[in-house]
């Protein structure tokens, strides 16, 4: 019985429907995360899976090592779990954990900079990427790898996660305005260096 | 802002699909992350000031890997190609595989061709080679000149050294050995297990009786080759389950072998039996499965985990992972038994019934049901450990004379049954408890950072 009412739901849905589904996935997203605050452990798991393929693409897009990432997502579940009571509006709990993402990934990059031998510092990013249009993906994450932290986390909610300015701004605390004046420095910081990086492959 | 003076970072929006595997270790770190935060709660609960947890503080160290460094699959052809490496290097994959270190070592020539033969009347026992570390070594021969079929015993197989003076070790060797149908020589291997008081010696007889005749093959170990190589990376994290705390030390690495010490606290309420699920994964994802033979520790506060090692691989990192572990209250950690009246007195919990205690041609049999109730606990019980005191207070050595499993991997139940010698013992008997299906449940991904152990090279 369960099966069929399934496959029938699946076979046809009302666009209506799927609008109020939306809406509906939202709240109780909302209802979880409010679960979740009061100490409901299932609640928060359960969101934490929802998130998981978000906070994995955002942290490899920043921390570029599956390794690291999947250790900032251990971070941030644990940062995540601490700071729950704190968790002011339920309905936004995605754009609360991504922040935190932003901030263990931020914490982790500071420290792997301290850290990393004379020898690993790039002369210019994507200098070694040949072969113009094979690799552009590679030269691009290598230049928005050098891009100061701000710079970066805009490139990559906006690039990696499709996020709109007013969701970056949300996300990150700052007036819509700010966050438009980094997007631009950033995008012109990039333009600058793959210029750099085509002159010096066809030179 | 036209789109021509923009970088084209819609290249960015591709591939966005995540592979399946790492979804499952962001879930596992998900779940460990969680873990954490329990714990680090708990601590925050029972004394506010308390320091955190070297468990939760070690969620902290994020660790450099920036690079992985995997066996180069031309160098591992090139090995092949040595004049006379082929066969010993193809005959040791076949013996051995699903050890991955040993199929590493091999590829990257780490091993000793011996090629020495003692021969007796048509049959040729010849020690092919070795591949060793300072806590293992994998001896492969052969036997040459069985007829088909023919079944012989290999009795008395000793190891000994330059001085013929018998290594007190530990090794596991196959019983018998069959002649091939077309009588071509059979491969065996023995497993050897090294220790503080008998390391790897320069110079390894092997000796052994095959056919009522004594054979015996000596040769020079290449230590050069196989001593030296471990590296010892101190760990300092303790994991904290159901307020039991194991200080993990140090992991000690060496071509074939990863061993991680650890303590159990002395504050411990619980016996900790170890970890149900534990595996040792590398910075690929890769994991490393226990070798066929390992030892422990005698130290009842200590234990060691052994891995397979992926030395050749030189990882930037490895893992500790798992979700649960086996642990028993100290005050429940024992069985009393009225072996006469064949009475179950006292047991942790209702997991365990006596089906049977009975005495014959001087046996005392005890046979248990056990019911772990998990079906992702696949361990057979060794539910009884040697020795057991009497209802008078003294203990008996009462070497138990075998034990024996039976399980069917679809079920939680398993049949173990343990023999000692009988006798006039007083009543009741109390048996220490060596492993018991009681879990405590706790994701743990304990990383150890290996980031310029390397450098030595």
């Amino acid at each position: 019985m369960d099966n069929e009412t399934t496959t029938t739901a699946c076979q046809a849905p009302e666009p209506a429907a799927s609008l109020s589904e939306e809406a509906t996935a939202k709240d109780s997203s909302a209802a979880l995360a409010a679960q979740a605050r009061a100490g409901d452990e299932g609640a928060f798991l359960e969101l934490m899976g929802d998130s998981r393929d978000r906070l994995l693409r955002i942290a490899l897009a920043y921390l570029r090592s599956e390794e690291a990432a999947l250790e900032a997502i251990q971070e941030t579940t644990l940062r995540a779990y601490m700071k729950l009571g704190k968790l002011k509006e339920p309905a936004y709990f995605q754009t609360w954990l991504i922040r935190i993402l932003m901030n263990v990934c931020i914490d982790e990059q500071k420290r792997r900079r301290r850290q990393r031998p004379a020898e690993w510092l790039p002369e210019a990013p994507a200098a070694e990427f040949g072969m113009p249009g094979v690799d552009d993906r590679l030269r691009m994450e290598e230049a928005i790898a050098e891009l100061e932290p701000k710079l970066r986390q805009v490139v990559i909610l906006k690039y990696y996660d499709d996020m709109t300015l007013t969701e970056i701004a949300r996300l990150l605390e700052r007036p819509e305005g700010t966050v438009k004046t980094w997007l631009n420095r950033a995008l012109a910081k990039l333009r600058a260096w793959m210029r750099e990086g085509e002159a010096r492959d066809e030179g | 802002m036209k789109d021509e003076q923009q970088p084209d970072l819609s290249v960015l929006a591709e591939d966005r699909g995540i592979d399946p595997a790492l979804a499952g270790r962001a879930d596992a770190a998900i779940r460990a992350g969680l873990a954490a935060g329990k714990e680090r709660k708990r601590g925050r609960r029972r004394t506010a000031s308390r320091r955190i947890h070297a468990a939760s503080a070690a969620c902290l160290l994020l660790l450099v890997c920036l690079v992985t460094i995997r066996v180069s699959p031309a160098f591992a052809s090139a090995v092949r190609q040595i004049p006379g490496m082929a066969s010993l290097v193809d005959a040791i994959r076949q013996e051995y595989p699903n050890d991955q270190s040993i199929l590493d070592a091999v590829d990257n020539d780490y091993m000793q061709k011996v090629g020495l033969s003692d021969e007796h009347g048509g049959l040729k026992f010849t020690v092919e080679g070795i591949v060793a570390d300072e806590f293992r070594m994998n001896l492969l021969y052969s036997i040459q000149g069985l007829r088909p079929d023919e079944q012989v015993e290999l009795h008395d197989l000793s190891l000994t050294d330059g001085t013929d003076r018998q290594l007190q070790l530990g090794y596991g060797s196959s019983g018998n050995v069959t002649g091939q149908a077309d009588g071509a020589k059979k491969m065996e291997n023995i497993s050897v297990l090294f220790s503080k008081e008998e390391p790897l010696p320069d110079k390894l007889g092997v000796v052994l009786t095959l056919r009522g005749q004594k054979y015996k093959v000596a040769f020079a170990v290449d230590t050069g080759k196989f001593a030296g190589h471990s590296r010892s990376v101190p760990m300092d994290y303790t994991l904290e389950a159901a307020g039991q705390k194991i200080i993990f030390e140090r992991a000690v690495i060496s071509p074939l072998t990863i061993k991680i010490e650890a303590r159990f606290a002395k504050s411990n309420t619980m016996k900790i039996f170890g970890g149900g699920d534990m595996k040792l994964v590398d910075d690929t994802g890769k994991e490393w499965s226990v070798p066929s033979m390992s030892s422990g520790t005698n130290d009842p506060d200590r234990t060691v985990f052994t891995f397979q090692s992926s030395y050749f691989r030189k990882p930037q990192a490895l893992y500790l992972t798992g979700t649960w572990l086996r642990a028993l209250d100290k005050g429940k950690n024992e069985i009393v038994i009225d072996t006469e009246k064949g009475l179950l007195l006292k047991a942790p919990d209702d997991k365990v019934t006596l089906l049977e205690a009975t005495e014959s041609g001087g046996e005392l049999q005890l046979r248990f049901n056990l019911d772990t109730g998990r079906k992702d606990d696949n361990m057979s019980y060794n539910l009884l450990d040697g020795a057991f005191m009497d209802g008078s207070g003294s203990w008996h050595e009462g070497k138990e004379l075998a034990s024996s499993v039976s399980a069917n991997s679809d079920e939680t139940n398993q049949t173990l049954a343990f023999k000692y010698k009988a006798g006039a013992y007083k009543q009741p008997l109390t048996f220490p408890i060596g492993n018991y299906p009681n879990y405590i449940d706790r994701p743990y991904r304990i990383p150890i950072s290996l980031s310029g152990v390397w450098d030595q090279d």
